[in-house]
């Protein structure tokens, strides 16, 4: 056992204790932070039995829109009773467009039917969607917050149309889709960047984990 | 003048690009983490793999000096089960160690300031090491240590990062050294970890055979 005045301190032990958690509570934060403490307090939430899965997908929608700019989010999940995807909650668009998000369904055939919803893999779990391929089926067309918009051209690489969307899987335990999360482009009007794109297959992961917590299907 | 228009197969071209150069060139969190994501997809992951590349990834990626990470065992005790940047003979020393729940909490056994909610501080200067511990440490680098700034860490002093499974149970934690420029982990930093912890609590929650 060693003796506390062998070790010299030029610094108080409580003083750097005191930083440290002063730092980590009230430093100045910046976005990858807040992205970071936003994704961590969600888990908190998923860790709670009681939180149901439909107030944990909005919560999830509200903070990817609020965190990342994104103009839109919606999480459909798969059914456990006819295994047909549902959207279960949606964010930044007008209620009476959302209740037209929430009388659709899909059965995993139509979700992964390129010749109605074409897609290009952007990595192993997220796709994109892109407006000149007229990514919905008819019908559809109510979904888009600006339909007067949807005939616009894209001027750069990164600008993002009305009709575009990237849709990131949400894995069940055997790999199989359970579930996605679909985000327009961001409220700037460009593609979501691959930080972002990165964000939302971790809380894809989450809300996965999320599922199996509650047996959910 | 016509707009330009730009091909799908561009747009997708771009993007794709963008997110694989990201994985190559970590340059925020997310991306330096994102590839243990990635694993996690694979309905056959190992455990030890996974949680030995979560150490890997926070000394290569993060820059932490020294990671283990410790889980609970079916007998119900906290053991180490993998480790980075560690001496050989110190890794031994860590991997002969057990601990109780109740000891995680014992500030006569382990003094400790709380940081944020999963974080915990141990400094040297509180000895936060119990008998038995002595040889996963250099004490004599201890004694020569000196603090000379609020930033600095000298041996001896870490943090541990606690996973937490449902209902607030405890799975494990992660124990960081501070940084490989000697000071201590900005505020950033230890989120990250606690992002990190987050991961693995939640591969935890799916039904695996107990790591070795």
């Amino acid at each position: 056992m060693f003796k506390k005045e062998e070790i010299l301190p030029v610094v108080e032990a409580g003083d750097v204790a005191r930083k440290l958690k002063l730092d980590y509570a009230r430093g100045v934060k910046d976005q990858h932070e807040k992205a970071i403490e936003g994704t961590n307090e969600l888990w908190e939430r998923i860790l709670q039995p009681d939180v149901e899965m439909k107030t944990l997908a909005k919560e999830a929608c509200e903070f990817i829109c609020k965190r990342f700019g994104i103009a839109s989010t919606a999480i459909a999940l798969r059914s456990p009773v006819d295994l047909k995807y549902r959207y279960e909650a949606v964010a930044g668009m007008s209620d009476e467009i959302v209740a037209g998000f929430m009388k659709l369904s899909y059965t995993r055939d139509e979700l992964l039917n390129s010749s109605v919803y074409k897609s290009h893999e952007v990595s192993k779990h997220s796709c994109i969607f892109l407006g000149e391929e007229h990514p919905y089926a008819p019908g559809e067309e109510f979904s888009y917050s600006h339909p007067g918009l949807m005939g616009m051209k894209r001027r750069s690489l990164t600008d993002c149309l009305e009709a575009d969307y990237i849709d990131t899987f949400i894995l069940d335990a055997s790999g199989e889709i359970a579930g996605y999360i679909e985000i327009s482009g961001t409220r700037l009007r460009k593609l979501p960047d691959t930080t972002t794109i990165k964000w939302v297959e971790l809380i894809a992961f989450m809300i996965g984990a999320a599922l199996r917590l509650r047996h959910h299907g | 003048m016509p707009a330009e228009t730009f091909p799908p197969e561009l747009i997708k071209r771009r993007l794709w690009l963008e997110y694989q150069y990201a994985s190559s060139n970590p340059s925020n969190p997310v991306d330096c983490i994102h590839n243990l994501i990635n694993e996690l997809a694979d309905p056959s992951l190992e455990l030890q793999k996974f949680l030995q590349d979560a150490a890997n990834t926070m000394t290569e990626r993060l820059c932490i000096h020294e990671a283990t990470i410790g889980l609970k065992d079916a007998d119900g005790a906290f053991r180490y089960k993998v480790m980075a940047g560690l001496e050989d003979s110190e890794w031994e020393a860590h991997k002969r160690l057990s601990y109780t729940l109740d000891q995680f909490d014992n500030q006569s056994l382990y003094k400790y300031k709380q940081i944020g909610k999963y974080t915990r501080l141990y400094l040297a200067e509180d000895n936060p090491y119990r008998e038995g511990e002595e040889e996963t440490y250099s004490k004599p680098l201890m004694l020569q240590s000196s603090r000379k700034s609020l930033e600095d860490t000298i041996e001896g002093d870490y943090l541990d990062i606690y996973i937490y499974g449902n209902k607030d149970e405890l799975l494990g934690w992660i124990e960081i050294s501070g940084m490989k420029n000697g000071k201590f982990p900005s505020s950033e930093t230890i989120k990250v970890v606690e992002l990190l912890a987050s991961v693995i609590g939640v591969t935890l929650t799916r039904p695996r055979p107990n790591v070795a």
